[in-house]
């Protein structure tokens, strides 16, 4: 019975300490509730991942395609991988997505390529969440990359087919004609041994001689009076057509003289025998008349006499004037002879030079094709050489050929192989390369900021409060409120001397990771104190308003443990808040703890910039320190304390 | 010219009436007493008075200055709480120079002189957590008088004392009102009472029901012990 009544006590001492109960009774189902909702399903959705490298390729697009398909990753696109990674130790990126450059050349030589993927690896679960993320989506990007490639190689392959078949016909076509040639060949071969070199040198030299003999025969016709006789003849021609032509001349002189006489006569005759005719008119005498009818009769006989011997005179002087044509005509035929002989013979002395050279253009010729004559000799003999060299080439090729057809035929039946298989079974091009983009002395450099954050809140939230109740449960309060500016002065004070103390507890986390785990320095000491301060700052501060409103030292703890836990998983202490929900990411972004963690992973991992948490933090602490100043006015009066 | 009046002084919390319109004067020099029972509004009273709680009613004057107006009042007033309040994982020292800084004072010799006056000499460098009973009460009464203050409130210095520590708590008061300060305690112990004050008032559920020396309260009641008047008073009033 005594320990019913003992457990009774216990009982009755937290109903009675109503914030403590509330604590108590909040505390579980809060936990449950919150932990539930936020761990039920452990993803990552819209991480902020930097992609550096070509993005507008066909296997760049796909790859990048699935990453944003996949809901887990926001991708920022960068310029350059410096830039990225600088995001990256700022906080603003969890992982940097690296294409080679070369990747879709890679990627289309079948050579397969490599994408790498830096990583956070001081936090550990989000490390592991990116792999596995980052591994299921290139998977499946790589069966896509797969199956557009190996469907754009079954086309090629295919048209490789077609084309393969074409010229295995065109070698067959090619082979059948070599198989002419090399028939053609032996019939040249035969040809050219039917040839008869000494048969064509012979005629050769015996043209050679000809030649020679022509050329003597020719020396003696050269020699030969023919032409000099006639000449000669031609030229007393001349000299006696000349003669018979002045005497014509001079016949038709006379002629022509005589012919005017006779023409004198006849008209002397005719105006005789008209005067006699006029004066027989005129007589009326009958003798005179007939006398003069006499002289009329006798003087008529005679005109026409006279008129017959003109006639005849003209014709001799017409048949004159034809033949002194004639003579003349002869001349000129004589002359032109003449001419023509003149002509001829200086035309007979360059026939015989050109006869002469043409002889001898024909000698060198002869010799000239006497040495073709012993050219074409070894050239036939180099032809019947290269002949069979042909004829065995032309069987190597034909053996040759046989050989590639059946290649081709492996080849059609290689590629009908391939392209009846399916592309999504074919291995996956693509590979991820995790990178470790933090290097490390041991992992407790990764632990550090956690510990040192841990450390904090625990300290800081425990103390502020704690000490803050002690004021009250010890009635040093009212001592305090007793005094102008007193109280306000205490809880500053507080506030200084825990960040005092926070100060020495991350100086101690530090050197116990240095001195036993070879942990590395921290590269900003000075950054490491700022961001130790402010986050003691506003953690005391909340833990100073934790105490305002606890009544005992155990309301204060649980409290603080109420407070405490929920920051610790979403502090990135136990769990990445990337993994988390959404609504816990940013639930995360409201508490200080994430805030806290991130500037002490930045100043001792990353070698970052906290500067946006720094000011997270400061925007923080106004907040708490108007929050704190309020209460401190508002709760002035003993009553509220004691 | 009495350097506390009150008139009508009253104080509600949650509707429930701690004070009733209370009023009285304390001269200066003057040691006066505040009996009642426990539950009869003393502490809130002094609470008041101290400047640690605002009145719901009436006024209270501290050396010609209402309280609540004038922060530095608080300068000339100390106020010993029935509980011990000071640090007990200071040393008596420790606690002492906090106490003065805080009221601006840094001079070593006001603190050693204190020491002397609270006779923890000797214990000046213990950590408060270890003295006796006795030695936590003129250390609680120390702590109030850092700052030299005219007027002193004493809730209950001596409740839960033995009678030899008592009596030390006593002698204390005693020298304190030799040195003219002016001093207003409670008690439910009415010899402590008799033998230190000069007046009285009596209050009963937040009302004052009697006032005066303690002999004309013994005279008025005709009773020959102080116990004897406030049991009397108590019965009368209802309890």
């Amino acid at each position: 019975m005594r320990i019913f009544h003992a457990v009774k006590k216990e009982l009755l001492e937290i109903v009675h300490d109503r914030t403590l109960l509330s604590v108590l009774l909040a505390f579980p189902i809060f936990i449950m509730l919150f932990m539930g909702s936020s761990f039920g399903s452990i993803e990552i959705r819209g991480l902020p991942v930097g992609v550096v490298g070509p993005t507008n390729t066909t296997f760049s697009g796909v790859l990048l395609s699935d990453l944003n398909e996949s809901s887990a990753f926001n991708l920022r696109h960068y310029g350059s991988e410096d830039i990225a990674l600088e995001d990256f130790r700022n906080g603003q990126l969890r992982a940097v997505i690296v294409i080679p450059e070369d990747f879709e050349q890679s990627l289309k030589r079948g050579e397969g390529t490599e994408v790498r993927i830096k990583v956070d690896n001081s936090d550990i679960a989000l490390q592991e969440a990116i792999i596995a993320a980052m591994g299921s989506v290139v998977q499946a990007s790589s069966t896509n990359i797969t199956r557009s490639y190996v469907s754009s190689a079954w086309d090629d392959l295919s048209e490789l087919n077609s084309s393969a078949s074409q010229l295995a016909g065109q070698i067959n076509e090619s082979r059948a004609r070599m198989k002419e040639t090399k028939e053609g060949l032996s019939g040249l071969k035969r040809n050219i041994s039917s040839i008869d070199i000494e048969r064509l040198d012979n005629s050769l030299t015996g043209a050679t001689a000809q030649i020679n003999g022509l050329k003597q025969q020719l020396a003696v016709q050269r020699n030969s009076t023919f032409t000099n006789d006639t000449g000669l003849f031609l030229e007393n021609a001349s000299l006696a057509l000349n003669e018979s032509i002045a005497t014509v001349g001079d016949t038709h002189e006379k002629l022509s003289s005589q012919a005017q006489g006779l023409n004198q006569t006849l008209t002397t005759l005719e105006m005789s025998i008209t005067a006699l005719e006029v004066l027989k008119n005129e007589t009326s005498d009958n003798t005179t008349a007939a006398a003069l009818d006499a002289n009329i009769g006798a003087l008529t006989a005679l005109k026409n006499n006279t008129g017959a011997q003109l006639a005849d005179s003209r014709e001799q002087i017409t048949a004159l004037e034809e033949l002194n044509t004639t003579l003349y005509d002869f001349k000129a035929v004589l002359n032109s002879y003449a001419l023509t002989l003149s002509d001829a013979k200086e035309g007979q002395e360059e026939l015989y030079s050109e006869l002469d050279s043409a002889l001898d253009v024909m000698n060198a010729s002869l010799g000239t094709a006497h040495e073709d004559v012993r050219q074409l000799r070894s050239l036939l003999s180099a032809v019947q050489e290269t002949t069979e060299n042909i004829g065995s080439t032309l069987d190597q090729v034909l053996a040759q050929t046989e050989d590639v057809n059946s290649l081709i035929s492996s080849l059609q039946e290689t590629v009908e192989a391939q392209t009846s298989k399916d592309p999504e079974t074919i291995a996956s091009p693509l590979s991820v390369k995790v990178e470790n983009q933090y290097t490390r002395g041991s992992f407790v450099d990764f632990i550090m900021p956690r510990v040192m954050g841990v450390s904090l809140l625990f300290s800081c939230f425990l103390l502020a409060s704690i000490s803050l109740v002690k004021e009250k449960t010890r009635y040093t309060i009212v001592r305090l409120l007793m005094i102008p500016g007193a109280f306000a002065n205490s809880v500053a004070a507080k506030l200084i001397s825990i960040t005092l103390i926070s100060l020495g507890q991350v100086v101690m986390i530090l050197l116990v990771g240095l001195l036993v785990f070879g942990v590395r320095p921290p590269p900003d000491p000075g950054m490491l104190v700022v961001g130790t301060a402010v986050s003691a700052l506003v953690l005391s501060a909340i833990g100073l308003l934790i105490g305002f409103y606890a009544r005992t030292e155990s309301a204060a703890i649980q409290t603080s443990l109420l407070l405490g836990i929920p920051m610790l998983f979403l502090g990135n202490i136990i769990f990445s808040p990337d993994l988390l929900p959404g609504y816990t990411q940013i639930l995360q972004q409201l508490l200080p703890l994430a805030h806290i963690t991130n500037i002490f992973k930045v100043v001792l991992i990353t070698n970052g910039d906290p500067a946006a948490d720094l000011a997270a933090l400061l925007s923080y602490f106004a907040l708490l320190a108007l929050g704190i100043a309020l209460v401190v006015y508002k709760k002035r009066s003993i009553n509220n304390y004691v | 010219m009495p350097v506390v009046e009150v008139k009508s002084l009253a104080k509600v919390i949650d509707e429930s009436i701690i004070v009733d319109r209370v009023s009285f004067s304390v001269q200066e020099g003057e040691i006066f007493g505040l009996l009642g029972s426990n539950g009869s509004g003393k502490t809130t009273t002094f609470n008041m008075l101290a400047g640690l709680l605002k009145p719901s009613s009436g006024t209270a004057k501290i050396l010609g200055k209402k309280i609540g107006k004038d922060a530095e009042l608080k300068r000339d007033i100390g106020f010993v709480t029935q509980q011990d309040s000071f640090y007990e994982t200071l040393t008596v020292r420790e606690n002492l120079e906090f106490f003065a800084s805080q009221c601006g004072i840094t001079n070593k010799e006001t603190i050693k002189k204190l020491l002397g006056q609270i006779k923890l000499s000797t214990k000046a460098d213990v950590l408060a957590s270890s003295l006796s009973g006795g030695m936590k009460k003129r250390l609680n009464i120390g702590c109030s008088l850092v700052h030299g203050p005219r007027i002193i409130f004493l809730d209950e210095p001596t409740v839960g004392l033995d009678p030899v520590v008592r009596k030390e708590i006593w002698k204390m008061v005693e020298e304190l009102h030799k040195e003219k300060k002016t001093i207003i305690i409670t008690s439910h112990y009415m010899e402590e009472v008799e033998y230190l004050c000069s007046r009285v008032a009596v209050m009963f559920a937040g009302r004052i029901v009697a006032s005066g020396t303690p002999a004309q309260l013994k005279k008025k009641y005709k009773l020959k012990q102080m116990e004897d008047v406030f049991a009397h008073l108590m019965k009368r009033e209802g309890r």
